[in-house]
């Protein structure tokens, strides 16, 4: 046998040859000074490397204790927080109703949760009047509120958790959803437009140039909002906070009702899109309560962020404007721009962009993703 | 270490058909995390990178990932070269931003330390080139030519003699730098 090249020999050490090639190599070593001599530099290479790395590199890293439970907690944390981006990456995942659902879902259910603490924040003198056991208003309006990361993270993280359950705020009240709301109480999907229709369901005249992929109906539900007037007026005083919760609230349940939503899935030139709509939500809240007294005693309390309270107070048409929540983080940029004369906003970052308008009384979303150009998708909107 | 790296190999194949993430995260997890100490000194530092290090594997259609392990092990290599990189020139850019200020350029004495004080493994595996480096760091992890291979998007058969090129070089600048301290 002729004397192998070094790639031959270094696969020999490091055993990945296989067994005839070995053999040879073996016999051939026996009766080759010059491989003899090539086989010892490369073993003595090899030697010296792995010491150096192992030493230098490795031994301090493998003695690090690592804490899997702390970093997943950390991690679902995030990966919640970015639901909207991680979607945009991956078109066999974002295929996944069950997946879609839960964005759509973060989506509304984040906007109705600063809307449910908005409840209280955003309306002053309610139409008491109403004989109505409650107070009924129709939020037709949409007025964005800017939150941080920080300031959603807790609450959406629960929100996105739990399709029914309970959040605890610090004692002073709780924070519920249910889905027994009316209309349709399944999710359901179809894959056309046509299958959609002969369903029953009405889907809204789109720009030719896209082409349905599919359908998402979302059933509408419901986020109820109780304060501990005990509690929250205790520590209202511990912090030497004037204002006083009135003990009529006791008990009385605030809710947010979401409509149901309708999801289609889009696509134009290799572009993927994806359009919401959802009616305008309801609020109820409980008769007889002074609500200009409430706004500015939930106002002061400590644990809604001062950006969000400045932003909340300046709101003026309150009784028909829901705060929708969007989260500002550096690598998202905003821009407010017109739809069809409707206000609406621009929201742009590395993965998608996305148009969020109000318009006929309902609130529409635009989200397109793997590059979209934004002005494309401003294109479209207006035509919607 | 080996044995730790085959470890995981193993419950890889096993997790792979898994459907949860949160199994691949706990599964992998630590492996990944010393697998940028190894690079990257500072744990805390480490585990930051950890995390997007995972958050793109979510987004990684998973399905077309052959070996996971090898996977993890090449973006976490690369995720931390490109934390380092970054923080050199950050640094780098301070310590230009100072010396501007102060008007007093570092006596060559200083520059000298300051050099002698950065020369370890670590730099010298910076020096490779982005396949040298993924070779070694993942050849001594106990991964085998298939992955190795895959990784640095190479043929099996040139992996031999790639390692000994990356060894050999890597032996070279160690010398170098080493010499050049004493």
């Amino acid at each position: 046998m002729k004397c192998a090249d070094a790639g031959v020999m270094q696969m020999f050490v490091d055993g990945e040859c296989g067994d005839e090639a070995g053999r040879q190599i073996i016999a051939h070593l026996g009766e080759c000074a010059e491989c003899r001599r090539l086989m010892e530099e490369l073993s003595a290479l090899d030697a010296w490397t792995r010491q150096t790395i192992e030493n230098e590199l490795f031994r301090h890293a493998d003695k690090a204790k690592v804490d899997t439970d702390a970093a997943w907690q950390r991690f679902s944390l995030r990966l919640e927080q970015s639901a909207g981006r991680s979607l945009a990456q991956n078109r066999v995942w974002k295929r996944s109703w069950k997946d879609m659902n839960k964005k759509t879902k973060t989506w509304v259910t984040g906007a109705s949760a600063a809307a449910v603490l908005a409840v209280s924040l955003s309306f002053p003198q309610v139409q008491a009047a109403a004989s109505d056991f409650l107070s009924i208003f129709r939020m037709d309006k949409v007025q964005f509120v800017k939150l941080t990361q920080d300031d959603l993270a807790q609450t959406e993280a629960w929100l996105s958790r739990g399709e029914a359950g309970e959040m605890d705020l610090k004692g002073l009240g709780k924070l519920w959803i249910d889905e027994s709301g009316k209309g349709e109480k399944d999710y359901r999907s179809y894959n056309s437009r046509e299958a959609a229709e002969k369903a029953g369901v009405k889907l809204p005249t789109l720009p030719k140039e896209l082409e349905v992929q599919g359908v998402d109906l979302n059933p509408s539900f419901t986020v109820h909002f109780e304060i501990n007037v005990d509690k929250a007026n205790k520590l209202l005083s511990q912090l030497q906070v004037d204002q006083k919760f009135d003990e009529k609230l006791s008990g009385k349940t605030f809710s947010l009702t979401v409509p149901n939503a309708q999801t289609i899935w889009l696509r134009a030139n290799d572009k993927d899109l994806n359009y919401s709509i959802v009616d305008a939500p309801e609020l109820k809240a409980p008769e007889g309560v002074d609500l200009e007294q409430l706004r500015s005693t939930i106002l002061s309390l400590p644990f809604i962020p001062d950006n969000v309270k400045k932003q909340m107070l300046s709101i003026e048409d309150w009784q028909h404007t829901l705060p929708m929540p969007y989260v500002a983080d550096k690598d998202s940029k905003l821009k407010e721009v017109k739809v069809n004369g409707a206000d609406g906003i621009l929201i742009t970052n590395e993965h998608d962009n996305r148009v969020i308008w109000q318009q006929d009384g309902r609130i529409h979303m635009l989200e397109g993703y793997n590059g979209i150009k934004s002005d494309e998708l401003l294109a479209f909107a207006k035509e919607m | 270490m080996e044995v730790q790296a085959k470890l995981a190999m193993d419950t890889g194949v096993v997790q792979d058909n898994t459907d949860s993430f949160r199994d691949l995260f706990t599964t992998y997890y630590p492996f990944v995390v010393r697998q940028i100490m190894r690079i990257v000194k500072e744990q805390q530092t480490a585990e930051d990178i950890a995390q997007d290090v995972f958050l793109s594997f979510y987004h990684t259609d998973r399905s077309a990932i052959e070996h996971i392990p090898a996977w993890l092990s090449r973006a976490s290599i690369y995720a931390a070269y490109n934390h380092l990189r970054a923080e050199k020139r950050r640094t780098a850019r301070q310590e230009k931003e100072a010396a501007e200020k102060e008007w007093v350029a570092p006596s060559s004495e200083d520059a000298w330390m300051e050099q002698d004080a950065i020369v370890g493994v670590r730099d010298v595996l910076a020096m490779l080139d982005e396949r040298e480096r993924t070779l070694l760091v993942m050849k001594y992890s106990g991964f085998a030519y298939a992955e190795l291979a895959r990784a640095t998007g190479t043929e099996v058969s040139s992996v031999g003699t790639l390692l000994i090129r990356a060894k050999s070089k890597f032996r070279k600048l160690y010398d170098r730098m080493r010499g050049a301290e004493t």
